[in-house]
């Protein structure tokens, strides 16, 4: 599109705006399915957001806006996995493709995993939401945590692995339709 | 290394170069392979989010199996009711490994026979593998496959921490300021002298105690429950204490038990069943108690064919040949009798690995591994207890399983697959009359037989004739 048909800055912006919003969730997700640091996982999905924008002209209105910025996030997260010189699975391009394209088809059902997910966490006992915090919020190591509970490095391991799997357990079940 | 292992290292940053391309692999394989991937990082991404917003006050309200979940971490003491006087035990002091097959490692070094287990050490059975190990005052420990134990120096007594597998004990009796004390992820059992076995299963722990009695303390001290001799205890993530016998069924069919063809049972017009045709349970056949045929926990299968063939006693039970991908049947002929009735108990510390059971010839793999996948889907993964039924007719098989799960996990009951099923579970495939019962394991895997009993089935006379 020559420069003189772009629409006004202010209507860009808007448009952008409400594009990315609907491709957000899946392009975040994606980000932070591949790259296992959180933070650099901020980064890329800034970076993500940038390009995106810098190159919103480039993008065809009949294609799926939400399939188009995968595409830019699977390679500005390569760039940045290895820039990082981090061990990646975006190392291998036929894994991240199938990444992206599950998170594009599964965008519709992530709210409703989520609003279960809430849930479930909800029922957990406290000690395994103690368990949970530390890992998860307060990024605690499995160590450091083994030693405030007074257990074993390996049994909070199993501990951490069988919330995992009830809470999966309990999404699955609440995400059945009803009989 | 399973795939949930791998995106479970993944996701806790901790993939090497190795494991990232086995993972990689796997997710390129199969759509469906990425969207569990997919799943698995939305709802580790999203745990983090949501604990980070505040519940709201009124967000949840307390359920009664809330407080269940709550008594599922557990402590086990041990009382001196079965103690009896005089006791050999060495407080400190190193365990040895007395027995290895397969696999071992200790500290990530492989271990022999003979090998000091130092306090600190880390133990590990690889698959397939097992270990038994003795301590000095004459306790000995039979670790099964996939087991990772550490132990240490614990005032006077001894402390063994369970992570993962399974461990049978045969303590010494202790004073109750020296006790052995075996830790599980949701149970810790404190030994003063008795006889039991811990497994740290995928979805709970469990104890069965083989001799003595216990008391089941919560850690909250809300609740006691006494564990007799032939008893079970479980507990887990969702799965409320529950203490059971843990011995065969009393009888899980009445005595007199009549059982009816469906009214359009048959098979492929070859082997019709007339409709309402009847049997009663006859003379005993064989009866092998579970005590005798109790193998060493978690044998491999080449341990189980020699104990079999060996204590078999009066009607031949022998083990097949390995059959194709590594499966092994145990087969026990019925040639040449009538109809009969045959319960058999089989227990495996892995329940992944019990692949199915099936009539051998009668029922196709596929068929077989979706019944065995039904049942897991019922239950849970808590397949480890796994009892049933089956009724064999020479030429014709009318199969009537029967589970029982040992083991509540919430929001789901004893489930029974009982009744007549034949209809479904009739196969194509069945040409010939059929030789026998077949049980088809992974040769990796573990079990362990409980009592058998075969009854003959006896035709009884048409209603009104």
């Amino acid at each position: 599109m020559p420069s003189s048909d772009l629409p006004p800055p202010d209507q860009q912006a808007e448009r952008f705006a409400r594009l990315w919003t609907s491709a957000q969730g899946p392009v975040a997700g994606f980000i932070r399915s591949m790259v296992a640091d959180r933070h650099l996982a901020e980064d890329v999905l800034q970076d993500v957001a940038l390009v995106c924008l810098r190159r919103l002209a480039d993008y065809d209105p009949e294609r799926s806006f939400i399939s188009w910025a995968l595409g830019i996030a699977k390679f500005t997260a390569m760039a940045a996995v290895r820039s990082a010189r981090r061990v990646s699975l975006l190392d291998h391009p036929e894994a991240a493709t199938a990444v992206a394209a599950a998170w594009e088809r599964l965008e519709d059902e992530s709210a409703r995993r989520r609003d279960a997910l809430a849930l479930c966490l909800g029922r957990l006992p406290g000690r395994q939401r103690t368990m949970l915090a530390g890992f998860y919020q307060e990024n605690r190591s499995i160590v450091d945590i083994a030693k405030s509970l007074g257990l074993a490095s390996d049994s909070v391991k199993t501990m951490l692995s069988r919330v995992r799997t009830a809470l999966r357990r309990c999404v699955e079940e609440r995400l059945e339709p009803a009989p | 290394m399973t795939a949930q292992d791998l995106i479970d290292r993944h996701l806790a940053g901790d993939l090497d170069a190795g494991e990232a391309a086995r993972l990689a692999a796997w997710i390129a394989a199969d759509p469906a392979n990425a969207e569990e991937f997919v799943r698995a990082c939305h709802a580790h991404t999203s745990i983090a989010d949501l604990l980070a917003v505040p519940r709201p006050a009124r967000a949840w309200s307390p359920r009664p199996w809330l407080a269940w979940a709550a008594a599922a971490v557990l402590m086990l003491t041990v009382t001196g009711w079965w103690l009896t006087s005089g006791f050999g035990l060495g407080q400190h002091g190193d365990l040895r490994i007395i027995a290895v097959t397969g696999t071992v490692t200790l500290d990530q070094a492989e271990v022999k026979v003979g090998s000091v287990w130092p306090a600190g050490g880390r133990l590990e059975t690889m698959a397939g593998s097992s270990v038994d190990v003795a301590g000095p005052d004459g306790s000995t420990f039979a670790f099964a496959s996939g087991s990772q134990m550490l132990w240490r120096q614990a005032g006077h007594g001894q402390r063994l921490e369970l992570a993962g597998g399974s461990v049978q004990v045969t303590a010494t009796t202790r004073p109750a300021d020296a006790p052995l004390t075996v830790a599980l992820p949701d149970l810790e059992a404190r030994i003063l002298g008795t006889r039991l076995r811990l497994d740290a299963l995928p979805a709970c722990s469990r104890v069965d105690l083989h001799q003595g009695r216990i008391e089941i303390v919560d850690l909250l001290g809300q609740s006691r429950r006494t564990m007799a001799a032939g008893q079970t205890a479980w507990a887990g993530t969702g799965i409320p204490l529950l203490v059971e016998r843990a011995g065969f069924w009393s009888d899980p069919l009445p005595a007199d038990a009549i059982i009816a063809a469906p009214a359009k049972a048959s098979y492929q017009a070859k082997q019709p069943l007339l409709a309402g045709q009847t049997f009663r349970r006859g003379p005993l056949l064989f009866d092998q108690p579970a005590e005798a045929l109790r193998f060493p926990t978690s044998p491999g299968v080449a341990p189980v064919r020699k104990t079999i063939i060996t204590e078999a006693g009066r009607r031949l039970l022998r083990l097949s040949p390995s059959g194709p991908q590594g499966k092994a049947n145990l087969l026990l002929p019925i040639d040449g009798l009538p109809a009969v009735e045959i319960e058999v108990e089989v227990r495996t510390t892995d329940a992944s690995q019990l692949l199915g059971i099936s009539l051998l010839g009668s029922l196709s793999p596929a068929r077989n591994d979706a019944l065995v996948a039904d049942f897991r889907s019922r239950c849970g993964i808590d397949l480890s207890w796994l009892r049933f039924a089956t009724r064999i007719q020479p030429g014709f098989a009318a199969i009537r399983f029967r589970f029982v799960r040992i083991g509540a996990i919430a929001g789901v009951g004893v489930w029974e697959g009982a009744g007549s099923i034949g209809d479904q579970l009739i196969h194509r495939d069945l040409l010939g009359p059929v030789p026998g019962l077949v049980f088809v394991m992974d040769q990796g895997g573990s079990i362990e037989l409980g009592r058998i009993r075969v009854w003959e089935l006896l035709e009884s006379p048409a209603p009104g004739g």
